[in-house]
């Protein structure tokens, strides 16, 4: 089965195209049911592929050759281990999911083809990058990720923050991508390969064509410039500010952005390339605490948002967080174990966010939310799996990779970015219940007109929530001791172990859960019970910490005086030099190519007698120069 | 055997095993055209053709022969098979643009099918003889090693070319085309044989195999005398594969001939130039190529700029294609002109295997180009650019299959013109000769923009257009269509298939 593993990035791409061919016009019932069934086959070759991984293990990837220029040669082809048969899986079900619910939420848009259009690009771009099997494969669809979210969020482009959040979405994740491509270029001239293996080999055995820099500092160097494109794509601390405003977009693009594609590719290259960070335990240590860092800052700036969606954002920057750092600590099967439960309930959260969104017409401040409960029962049931599964309560999935990432914190010795991990761990369970009891229960804040009419909406955007939160429930026990780590053998089936793996503590998981139900309790307290007034706190001797945590640690403003701010002056420099000076020699060759072209017309006057006489003069110009050039004229 | 004489006893076992595929197309020629004197005329249009794309299979297939043939007497590390003291040799150089000019004519008789229904003034039988013949001077001119024979092969080829333009006889342009091609390529043939006889004066051979090693010896003698017959030829020679300055009736011609016509001189003809030039140029001058060189990056960059940008202010589609097709030759010409910086044999199998990759591209495109063109502007009733308007509307697969042939031109990734391009490019890179690497990318990006005129016509909403009207695609056309499509992806695609089998060829029968 596992042969025919470039099925599945195949059929959303045949979708694409179909629906390309279809057009704008064709009918909602169509594009819906063309791209469900592409992702639905998809996710069914995945899992064929998923359990013959299971029983057979890693296989040799399959390479074709594709051109050969004088001595280099390049490759393409695809390849299946037991991590990305994982991933393969997570992406379709997921996407299936998502372009089912798009169905309700994108309903009526003028656009809804091209919508879909996009969507099935976004998802063949992912999965044509989780199957790469070398460097350079990788990248180009990195690079098309990164398009298709450019087009996705700015996808409502009459915005002008949508607009803006897609331009920055682009520019920010763009500045990770020259690093990774720097760090390939890099690998290439240093191994002359740019397939995994090759380079895994080259790095074991520090044998490098480059002399200019010791192999360990060349490997630290490498390492950290592709960690880099990953900071970019992942939402890394300090590039994390596109993922926030990246909300402007549709929320199933948010969904399919947070849970599956996107976002996870940054994390997923680092899980692949493992060998290459673990080759240096520097890069590791700058992996570790990069991570820490975004995990504990995105989840105080989470603490006091306002808007549904921004808080899931600022949480999904937190969760990733915890993924880089426990690459960084070398606890690989618990960052990607997270990286697949996180999958699951944070699409869940998501999407039930966007049913909420829906139902109050496109409302997402907070503030204008409460008694949802009433109204959106399944939404609330749904959303209250999501939010316990990202506290980490026993035995939502999210307790037991989180658990694994505190251990793994733990026990490799890292006790400043244990402590960190586990007050953000704290964080996320106030702010996401926070979020919760603001919008569904108490009083509607908003307009009484808005929630009278506030319903359920339909089976299509019922269907994957429940779905959703049945996986969000189950698939945590994957990994856990009660299922023998079936997660982990299945991991390392047919290949070495990678990284740490620690037995199950119980002490720490007592510990965790109770750190999470800490937070749970003081967000009932403040906006269930309302025994603490927030806005108290806010007003109070809280203040400063307050408005540092809504402003988002002010990192936008500084890039904005910093960085852009000064760029934009260089700009305006360069824009005066480009446009009277270089602007002028280009008019010069514009024009002159035109006015060249009528002129070389009016030679072409139709007589053969010019042509002849043109044959003529050019061939004795040509002799003429012949001539004296070796000498035979003198 | 005497070898100043040249001239042996020939059996027909060496001829055959020499030229099959050349007689078996002169023989295919003869049938037609006797058959053509008993048939009925209905018949006759019906079935010439499709003998003479019979007689073309044939031939090709017995090219494909002629490869084992090569590569078991290189094996055996025999010496070139030849006739007469190497006045007509049997290598892959010559098999492998036998096979382009078979292919190429069976392609271009495809598409003859659909003109002879809507020409009936041309004579069936005659066209596809000519078609056979003229087939037959290009190969003669890929395989001969003799300048006389060299050039019996390009007038064959010639001669029949004029006629073929002239074809639709009630058709002024047409007539007017003919009659400039003669002309002018009359001039052509004038210099290139003049050119000839300096070579001949100096050597005493007419031989390039034998002439090769006394004009070294000669060469910083009489210097000017040799480059002048250089330059003689290669004005001659350039004429034909339209050179710019030597270029100017390709425009006229080329609107002037019927479609497939068209596409052969296009095609089929600018290969056999190019074949000859090569022929003659590695033969008799590559050990002195680095004081000669320099009047072909001339000759290329001035085609590469003149062609693109006289191709800007076109309207008329079939003008565009003409000097989009005078630049090709320019970028053509740059891999043989690289050889000047280094002409090691690497260097020279690496130049062949550029000029055969692009030539074989461009087949493929140009070929698909004017199948579209056949049908878009018999549609429309005129040759502009208009008759493209809203094709998109009208016919999908002709307005898609435009769209990758031009882009292919242009010089796409992932199709068959970016490879050859990025191949040739490389070329430039490897002997250092950056300024024609670059000139080659400036001048890809002023086609561009004339390309994107083509694909902005077909694809832009435009509610002035008054036909809305669908598009049939007639069958033989539809096929020559698909051909080009797949032969344009494919390669542009997955080209390492086409350059390992370049690259495993016995050239010059080593």
């Amino acid at each position: 089965m596992v042969q025919n593993a470039w099925l599945i990035p195949l059929f959303p791409l045949v979708a694409y195209l179909l629906l390309f061919v279809l057009g704008r016009r064709a009918q909602e019932g169509i594009v819906t049911g063309i791209s469900v069934l592409a992702a639905l086959a998809g996710f069914i070759v995945s899992l064929l592929i998923l359990s013959d991984v299971n029983a057979n293990g890693a296989q040799a990837p399959y390479v074709f050759h594709w051109l050969t220029v004088g001595q280099h040669s390049l490759s393409m082809g695809y390849e299946v281990t037991p991590l990305n048969a994982m991933m393969l899986t997570v992406v379709t079900f997921i996407s299936t999911l998502v372009l089912l619910f798009s169905k309700g939420y994108m309903h009526g848009d003028e656009r809804y083809s091209v919508f879909y259009q996009y969507l099935n690009l976004f998802i063949f771009s992912m999965l044509g990058l989780v199957i790469s099997p070398n460097l350079l494969q990788v990248y180009m669809f990195w690079e098309l990720v990164g398009l298709c979210s450019f087009l996705l969020v700015g996808f409502w482009y009459f915005k002008p923050e949508a607009a803006a959040a897609a331009k920055k979405a682009f520019i920010v994740t763009r500045i990770g991508d020259v690093g990774l491509f720097i760090g390939i270029v890099l690998i290439y001239v240093a191994t002359g390969t740019f397939e995994y293996s090759g380079v895994f080999e080259a790095f074991q055995a520090k044998k490098f064509a480059i002399d200019w820099i010791t192999p360990d500092h060349l490997i630290t160097l490498i390492g950290i410039l592709v960690f880099i494109g990953a900071i970019g794509k992942s939402a890394q601390f300090p590039l994390h500010t596109w993922l926030p405003d990246a909300m402007e977009g549709p929320t199933p693009v948010s969904a399919l952005i947070h849970a599956a594609t996107m976002v996870a590719a940054g994390v997923y290259l680092v899980a692949r390339a493992f060998p290459i960070f673990e080759a240096s335990p520097d890069t590791l240590t700058v992996i570790g605490i990069i991570g820490g860092i975004t995990a504990i800052f995105a989840a105080l700036i989470g603490l006091t948002q306002n808007d549904i969606k921004r808080v899931v954002a600022y949480s999904t920057v937190s969760q990733l967080g915890y993924m880089v750092m426990a690459l960084g600590v070398s606890a690989y099967t618990a960052s990607t174990f997270h990286l697949m439960t996180h999958a699951f309930f944070k699409a869940l959260l998501f999407l039930a966010s966007g049913s909420v969104i829906h139902a109050i017409h496109h409302n997402q401040d907070l503030r204008k939310m409460g008694g949802l409960w009433k109204k959106l029962p399944l939404t609330g049931w749904t959303f209250l799996v999501g939010a316990l599964a990202l506290s980490g309560i026993p035995p939502f999935a999210g307790f037991w990779s989180k658990d694994e990432i505190l251990l793994g914190a733990y026990n490799s010795g890292h006790y400043v970015l244990f402590t960190l991990a586990l007050i953000a761990a704290f964080c996320t369970a106030f702010y996401i219940f926070r979020v919760f009891f603001m919008t569904f229960t108490g009083e509607f804040r908003g307009e009484k007109d808005v929630y009278d009419h506030a319903h359920e909406s339909g089976p299509v955007m019922a269907i994957p929530l429940v779905l959703l939160s049945i996986m969000a429930i189950v698939v945590g026990f994957l990994n856990s001791p009660l299922m023998n780590n079936a997660f982990e053998h299945f991991l390392f089936k047919g290949g070495e172990e990678i990284g740490n793996v620690y037995e199950a503590n119980w002490g720490m998981a007592g510990l965790a859960t109770l750190v999470a139900l800490l937070g749970i309790g003081l967000a009932y307290l403040m906006y269930k019970k309302q025994s603490i007034k927030p806005e108290n706190l806010a007003n109070g001797a809280l203040r400063p910490l307050y408005q540092l945590s809504l402003n988002k640690f002010y990192v936008d403003e500084l890039y904005h005086y910093v960085i852009v701010k000064p760029v934009v002056w260089i700009g305006h420099i360069l824009n005066f030099i480009d446009k009277w000076i270089v602007d002028g020699i280009v008019h010069l060759f514009g024009e002159g190519t035109l006015i060249g072209s009528l002129g070389l017309k009016y030679s072409q006057n139709g007589q053969v007698q010019t042509y002849g006489l043109v044959t003529l003069v050019g061939a004795v110009l040509l002799i003429g120069f012949a001539m004296y050039a070796v000498g035979g004229v003198k | 055997m005497n070898a100043m004489n040249g001239l042996t006893q020939l059996h027909f076992s060496d001829l055959w095993h020499v030229m099959a595929p050349e007689m078996i197309l002169v023989i295919g020629g003869f049938l037609i055209l006797v058959l053509d004197l008993f048939m009925s005329k209905e018949s006759s249009r019906r079935l010439s053709p499709q003998l003479g794309i019979l007689f073309l299979i044939a031939a090709f297939v017995l090219t494909i022969r002629n490869f084992g043939i090569v590569a078991d007497n290189a094996a055996a590390g025999g010496d070139m098979i030849n006739l007469s003291n190497m006045l007509y040799v049997l290598d892959d150089f010559g098999n492998v643009f036998k096979l382009l000019f078979t292919a190429g004519t069976a392609v271009v008789l495809l598409m003859s099918i659909d003109f002879f229904k809507h020409n009936l003034e041309v004579k069936v039988a005659e066209y596809t003889y000519l078609m056979l013949f003229a087939t037959v001077g290009a190969m003669v001119m890929a395989s001969a090693l003799d300048l006389i024979t060299l050039f019996v092969g390009l007038e064959l080829l010639s001669i029949s070319s004029y006629v073929l333009v002239a074809m639709r006889r009630n058709h002024a342009k047409s007539t007017e085309g003919a009659m400039k091609y003669l002309v002018i390529g009359s001039v052509a043939s004038a210099m290139a044989l003049y050119g000839m006889s300096f070579l001949y004066g100096v050597t005493g051979q007419t031989n390039l195999a034998m002439g090769a090693s006394t004009m070294l010896q000669l060469w910083d003698q009489f210097k000017p005398v040799l480059v002048l017959g250089f330059l003689l030829m290669l004005v001659g020679f350039g004429v034909k594969v339209a050179l710019v300055p030597f270029h100017q009736w390709a425009p006229d011609t080329y609107e002037g001939a019927g479609n497939p016509v068209t596409s052969f001189l296009a095609v089929v003809s600018k290969a056999a130039g190019f074949a000859l030039i090569l022929r003659v140029f590695l033969w008799g001058f590559s050990r002195v190529f680095g004081d000669i060189y320099i009047y072909l990056v001339i000759l290329a960059a001035l085609t590469m700029v003149i062609g693109n940008v006289a191709a800007l202010t076109q309207k008329n589609i079939k003008r565009l294609l003409a000097y989009s097709s005078v630049a090709q030759a320019g970028y053509l010409l740059i891999p043989l002109a690289t050889l000047g910086k280094g002409s090691s044999i690497d260097n020279i199998w690496l130049s062949l295997g550029q000029t055969v990759f692009y030539l074989v591209a461009y087949l493929f495109m140009t070929m698909g180009a004017f199948a579209v063109l056949t049908v878009v502007t018999r549609q429309a009733g005129n040759e502009t650019l208009e008759a493209f308007r809203g094709l998109w509307r009208r016919s999908p697969f002709l307005a898609v299959s435009m769209a990758v042939f031009t882009l292919s031109m242009a010089g796409m990734p992932l199709t068959a013109g970016f490879v050859g391009k990025f191949y040739i490019f490389l070329g430039t890179i490897n002997t250092e000769m950056y300024w024609l690497g670059g000139l080659l990318f400036a001048t890809s990006a002023i086609a561009f923009y004339y390309y994107f005129g083509v694909l902005k016509a077909i694809f832009l909403k435009d509610s002035s257009v008054e036909t809305h009207e669908k598009i049939q695609v007639p069958a033989s056309i539809g096929v020559t269509i698909a051909i080009g499509l797949i032969g344009t992806i494919v390669l542009g695609v997955y080209p390492d298939a086409m350059m390992k089998l370049l690259n495993g060829l016995h050239w010059f029968g080593q």
